[in-house]
């Protein structure tokens, strides 16, 4: 033992002063083949405490370095394999790294550095790292849906894979049921409804309320009703929070963590976390929640304004076609509807019409127009009074929205149809007669629904079998398209058009239009554009066609 | 889609004594009407005298129902003020929008009352009012 010692301590002394040893920063050791510190400096002898020359490592050391010790002393061990080998381990509270560099004699000289500071930030970017990945896939995951009820069970699954053993999510009530997800472990999440009263679960009502927000809260588990621990979940429940999933102004819903009595509690940086995933959980379900109600809303005002099927009505043929501008604007600013006579032998109303401007504003303006004039039919004698009090009931001091619309009274006599047409602001109906020839009828108005007075002239004509009457909206005049791509379809070539269709049934005459205006646009956008033939039917014997209407001479 | 060279719509506005004229280029619809209407509204609201107010359509290329509905809102604001509202140079398109809706008789026609000077004997003095109007004035 003893010449080693000396040697070592006569090469450091040729290499430097026992002074630098003192003052390195770093604990350094020297032990030597069997396992006896040789040399330990101040900083050393501080860190292991009893570090005393010609000790035993093993009495200070903790055992890791120990091992160490004898691994790189091992003698098959080739020297220059040493120098590279970095050990690490815990002394105390603290981490360190073991650099050990050979010295001739087989001692080894250990040098310690601290990395206790490093580790902690390591893990913590490594937990971070973890966690941001987490939330970017969470926020792909529920955005990806707008289904609510896959949004719900998407953050059950991803709280109890990531925060929490198991995780339910209640939403807001509907009625006196409390629709809920819940996960446990990360599995599939398992959608369901408890008919139970939220304030069994401490915090639960506030934060449903959502408004004013609540921060998330621990709750006593021993609190917890039966109904919101999740099916398969193990166990006693050690820590429960309530967090509130934040909404667009609108309460989202309510997460609830769970842990069994086998995980570690929630660490403040989790609570933080859990909030960060709410937030999004929250933003999601609450996307999800006014996607539903809007196309709700859509749905219903589609179901009302979509205008209706025509067909035969006493005795007349009426046919009609709509094609709305876009798909998603599927209630459009154009509208048309066919008010039978209250008795077979009384005129109909066929209105159409166009309201200014497109979206809700316009869905709302033609549903009041339709319902106004569906209310308006028992005068439909006297068109210009019907367009006046429909026009006193639009208006309206803050805006000039307006439509424009032809009215139609129909009444089979005999064998022919008699019409009498008014215009408010609406381009004239055209009729085609027998011999091919198109007439525009010279009814002409002012639109409704912006001016205090307005005037309309009625003009009556009569249709033979076969004759069509045509009302249009000026989505089929303005059709941009043809050969030029940038040409109107125009008045001229519609009448041409329907030129070609005199003795064609109504619903043909309809067709044909639609496909020569669609045919001109090619693929190319347009305005909503409706149709709606009348048609005095091609009848030879007495007309008890449908079966219905009484029968009657024909010519 | 739009040129970008080209923006949808461009107003300017040419105050003279009595008298505005907006010079409308481009398309008034659903998106720009809004634009005319505010200008218009800024023009009868910033000049308490003001006679006529032309707009001025010589490059107007599309007027939807949108522009339709922008042209009797001002029309509703120039009535109440006793305003005449002039259409000057209106394309055929324009005209025929404005025939067809039955509100072309909303637009004074002809020259302005303001203008050729004839109708201001009968209310008084012109000078007074003409006080009121910024210096620059193209005519009389």
């Amino acid at each position: 033992m003893a010449p080693p010692k000396e040697q070592i301590a006569t090469r450091t002394h040729q290499r430097s002063t026992s002074a630098d040893w003192a003052m390195a920063p770093y604990p350094v050791l020297v032990a030597d083949r069997a396992g006896a510190v040789v040399d330990a400096n101040p900083a050393a002898v501080l860190l292991l405490d009893g570090a005393a020359r010609g000790t035993a490592l093993s009495a200070s050391a903790p055992s890791w370095l120990v091992r160490a010790h004898e691994e790189t002393t091992r003698p098959s061990r080739p020297a220059a394999d040493v120098d590279r080998q970095v050990f690490r381990g815990e002394i105390g509270a603290q981490s360190f790294e073991a650099h050990p560099t050979p010295a001739q004699d087989g001692n080894v000289v250990w040098w310690l550095v601290d990395d206790t500071d490093r580790r902690l930030a390591e893990v913590e970017l490594a937990t971070e790292r973890e966690r941001t990945t987490f939330l970017a896939e969470a926020s792909n995951v529920l955005l990806a849906s707008l289904n609510t009820d896959r949004c719900m069970q998407a953050t059950a699954q991803l709280a109890s894979r990531h925060i929490a053993d198991a995780a339910v999510v209640i939403a807001p009530a509907v009625g006196r049921n409390l629709p809920m997800a819940y996960a446990v472990g990360g599995g599939a999440a398992v959608r369901g409804t408890v008919v139970a009263d939220p304030d069994q679960v401490p915090g639960l009502s506030e934060a449903l309320q959502g408004f004013p927000p609540v921060p998330s809260r621990w709750i006593d588990p021993a609190t917890l009703p039966d109904w919101v621990l999740p099916e398969g979940f193990n166990g006693p429940v050690a820590s429960a929070s309530v967090t509130p999933l934040p909404g667009h102004g609108v309460p989202a819903g309510v997460l609830i963590l769970l842990r069994s009595t086998g995980s570690s509690e929630f660490s403040e940086s989790e609570e933080v976390f859990a909030r960060l995933f709410a937030a999004r959980a929250g933003a999601a379900l609450s996307a999800a929640r006014l996607y539903a109600e809007q196309s709700g809303i859509t749905r219903t005002l589609m179901r009302d304004l979509l205008p209706p099927r025509l067909h035969r009505v006493n005795g007349v043929e009426f046919a009609g076609g709509y094609q709305p501008a876009a798909a998603r604007d599927r209630v459009g600013g154009d509208f048309y509807d066919v008010h039978p006579g209250s008795t077979p032998d009384a005129p109909s109303l066929a209105v159409l019409g166009d309201v200014c401007g497109k979206g809700l504003d316009a869905a709302v303006l033609t549903g009041k127009i339709r319902n106004t004039l569906q209310a308006l039919t028992p005068m439909a004698d006297d068109h210009e009074r019907m367009l006046r009090l429909l026009d006193g009931a639009l208006l309206n001091s803050h805006h000039t929205r307006f439509a424009t619309l032809v009215m139609a009274s129909v009444q089979r006599t005999g064998n022919r149809v008699r019409l009498r047409l008014t215009s408010a602001g609406h381009p004239a109906p055209l009729v085609v007669r027998n011999d091919g020839r198109v007439e525009e009828i010279d009814t002409r108005g002012t639109l409704v629904g912006a001016l205090p007075h307005i005037d309309a002239r009625t003009v009556e004509t009569y249709l033979r079998p076969g004759e069509t009457c045509l009302l249009y909206t000026d989505g089929v005049t303005e059709a941009r398209g043809g050969p030029l791509g940038d040409e109107l379809f125009g008045e001229e070539r519609l009448m041409r058009a329907l030129a070609e269709c005199g003795g064609m049934p109504g619903q043909a005459v309809v067709e044909r239009i639609q496909m020569l205006a669609s045919q001109w646009l090619h693929d190319g956008r347009h305005d909503d554009m409706a149709l709606v033939a009348i048609t005095a039917p091609q009848t030879t014997h007495l007309s008890a066609v449908d079966g219905h209407t009484r029968g009657r001479y024909t010519a | 889609m739009t040129d970008l060279h080209c923006p949808p719509f461009t107003l300017t506005t040419e105050p003279g004594p009595g008298t505005v004229r907006l010079r409308l280029v481009g398309d008034l619809d659903y998106d720009t009407s809004e634009q005319l209407v505010e200008r218009a509204h800024d023009c009868l609201a910033a000049e308490p005298g003001l006679r006529d107010l032309f707009l001025d359509c010589a490059q107007l290329r599309l007027c939807d129902s949108m522009g339709v509905s922008s042209l009797l809102l001002i029309h509703r604001g120039t009535s109440s003020r006793g305003v005449g509202l002039h259409l000057e140079n209106a394309p055929d398109f324009l005209r025929r929008i404005l025939d067809v809706t039955g509100i072309l008789p909303l637009f004074v026609p002809g020259p302005a009352v303001g203008e050729t000077g004839a109708a201001h004997a009968q209310d008084g003095p012109p000078p007074a009012r003409h006080e009121t109007v910024p210096p620059p004035a193209p005519s009389g």
